[in-house]
């Protein structure tokens, strides 16, 4: 058979597969990748080392690091504590309780993966609302909304940043001069919203709202020392993304450097600390890295590229229809299809788009000059991929990581979240969100650039 | 040494169906802390001990974060203990059960015990429950066995 329609049946079935969601995503991508690489669509040398086909070591080194990081960070019981506090600084008020958690979740989520935060903040947010005899559903999918609002404001807040924030070698900085402006303005947006249909139904009784305040936060602080050591190196981490890209580092350095810190001054056991790396999902990228590099290599990229020009017409001067139809399509995607993937296919999309359209394809995608991919024509496009597909993923109970595991611990706690029941608030925040986004889009780089 | 020569063949077993008082007074009665549920001709469907009762009380979200137990309000057990009164032991037993046959070594029954925290172990044939082999039984067959050993020695 042909490479091309061989590569691109590798494709589908592997997309299809995990769609489908018969079959664990990792298992998918890893068969997937060794086909690609058993019937010599991709050799090893380039599934391993080649910059633009193989594995994206710049995003694989980042997770382990951070993984590393907050794995040893969340046995100082540190999560709960503020859960805790918080729930007392709104006085065991319900509605008080559901904004602030919400916040905490956006900022931890900024800063930290969503799946972990909300894995931390969960079970502290069924303790509260049982304490408070009160539903605790409403108060799940509101933080696990605000969960991937949040994750989207930073390169390390959600994986496609990291990702998109590779590919487009934009730093930690971008991230925060394009996307927290939006995403704080969506926050406020959002927080409105759950004020109109939450804020006057929530009332309990004075004396439930005393047993929130008589929780004793302290007890949640299982080792001080451990708790100020990795509170140190995390700062230390996150003012090193701060000033990567003028120090010239990868952020996969400064996470790994941050990790390395960690483990040294902590004492911690390295056996201990690597079982909450999340090994299924790293493998999950490097199969869909060989994947995606297999489609790339046999031409099928180009031709989505083409056909995107084709609809979206973007020029040397304007790519305002790309970046529109860019968010909406990244959204809907990413609330059907794992974002993971769908922006490791987009992303060396939009690379060939550029190259054509700046270089009429005379230029290698995967090589193109900064003044390209930083072009001011072209950064909307990316900003669009980012929040299209973070935001994308509040918009059903399988679009995001973080929802599958609420669903899941509600269930497990005897609370469960039917599929209908998170997209009657999933769906209508998402499409909201999208609005903000297109309007901030539209306003910032087309009406005032 | 095989099961079935130290197991008791006449243990005390719970129904299914019996409830959770029952249960809790059953445990606390005989000083035990595990005990086998059968329904019918004595057809084993599960294993409840000490775990899985105290288990009963406890919220969901603390078998994802144990420590937030801690922080649970003072009335809580008394209104749990109204809850799981009348709750039939059918919804709280262990129905994945380790169990062993009669010829099943000694040493056997002990690495199960070991690695597995049973306080309990059912003896089957088929499905139909034949005995059981407890902790507490084990030890005092171990006992014996270090008893006659020093009587041998000294004769």
């Amino acid at each position: 058979m042909d490479p091309f329609w061989t590569g691109t049946l590798i494709f589908l079935i592997s997309y299809a597969v995990i769609v489908s969601e018969k079959v664990h995503k990792t298992k998918v991508a890893l068969i997937g990748a060794s086909a690609m690489l058993l019937l010599k669509i991709l050799d090893q040398k380039e599934a391993f080392h080649s910059e633009e086909l193989g594995i994206d070591y710049n995003v694989i080194f980042l997770l382990i690091g951070m993984m590393i990081i907050i794995g040893i960070m969340k046995k100082t019981g540190v999560f709960q504590y503020v859960a805790v506090k918080s729930a007392k600084v709104a006085k065991g008020d319900p509605f008080r309780i559901m904004v602030i958690f919400s916040i905490v979740t956006a900022i931890a989520s900024a800063f930290l993966d969503n799946v972990t935060t909300v894995l931390l903040l969960a079970p502290v947010t069924l303790l509260i609302a049982d304490e408070l005899d009160i539903d605790p559903i409403p108060f799940l999918i509101t933080e696990v909304l605000a969960s991937n609002i949040g994750g989207t404001a930073t390169l390390i807040g959600d994986p496609p940043n990291i990702m998109i924030a590779s590919k487009a070698k934009l730093t930690f900085m971008d991230f925060i001069v394009h996307l927290t402006p939006v995403i704080v303005i969506i926050m406020a947006v959002y927080l409105y919203t759950i004020k109109l249909i939450f804020g006057k139904k929530m009332r309990v009784k004075e004396e439930l709202k005393r047993r929130v305040m008589e929780m004793n936060e302290n007890e949640m602080i299982k080792d001080p020392v451990l708790l100020k050591k990795s509170l140190v190196i995390l700062a230390l981490t996150i003012l090193g993304f701060v000033i990567h890209g003028y120090l010239h580092f990868e952020p996969a350095t400064i996470a790994l450097s941050g990790a390395a810190l960690l483990f040294l001054i902590s004492g911690e056991d390295p056996h201990e600390t690597f079982l909450e790396v999340e090994w299924p999902t790293i493998f999950f990228f490097m199969g869909l890295f060989i994947i995606v590099g297999g489609v790339v290599k046999v031409g099928l990229i180009e031709k989505m590229s083409q056909m995107m020009i084709d609809l979206t017409g973007p020029t040397e001067t304007s790519m305002f229809a790309t970046s529109m139809v860019m968010l909406w399509f990244s959204a809907i995607a990413s609330a059907i299809v794992d974002n993971i993937p769908f922006v490791a296919t987009m992303n060396p999309l939009v690379l060939d788009m550029a190259n054509t359209v700046f270089h009429a394809g005379g230029s290698t995608s995967h090589a193109l000059p900064p003044e390209t991919l930083h072009n001011a024509v072209l950064m909307p496009v990316w900003w669009a991929l980012a929040l299209g597909a973070c935001l994308g993923g509040n918009g059903s109970a399988i679009g995001a990581s973080a929802n599958v595991i609420v669903v899941g611990m509600a269930e497990r706690a005897g609370k469960p979240i039917s599929f209908l029941k998170f997209m009657a608030y999933g769906f209508p925040i998402m499409l909201e969100t999208l609005v903000v986004s297109m309007i901030y889009i539209w306003v910032r780089y087309y009406l005032l650039a | 040494m095989k099961a079935k020569n130290i197991m008791n063949t006449t243990p005390l077993t719970i129904h299914a169906d019996a409830t959770f008082q029952q249960l809790v007074a059953i445990f606390s009665e005989q000083q035990i802390d595990g005990v086998c549920v059968v329904e019918g001709e004595n057809k084993l469907v599960g294993v409840i001990t000490l775990f899985e009762l105290f288990g009963a009380f406890l919220p969901g979200y603390v078998g994802i974060k144990e420590e937030l137990a801690h922080l649970i309000h003072e009335s809580y057990f008394e209104q749990k203990c109204k809850e799981l009164k009348h709750q039939p032991v059918r919804s709280l037993m262990r129905t994945e059960v380790i169990t062993i046959k009669e010829e099943e070594n000694l040493i056997g029954v002990m690495a199960d015990i070991s690695r597995f925290r049973l306080m309990v172990v059912p003896v089957v044939r088929g499905r139909t429950l034949v005995g059981t082999i407890a902790r507490k039984g084990l030890l005092a067959y171990t006992g014996k066995v270090l008893l006659e050993n020093n009587t041998q020695s000294k004769e």
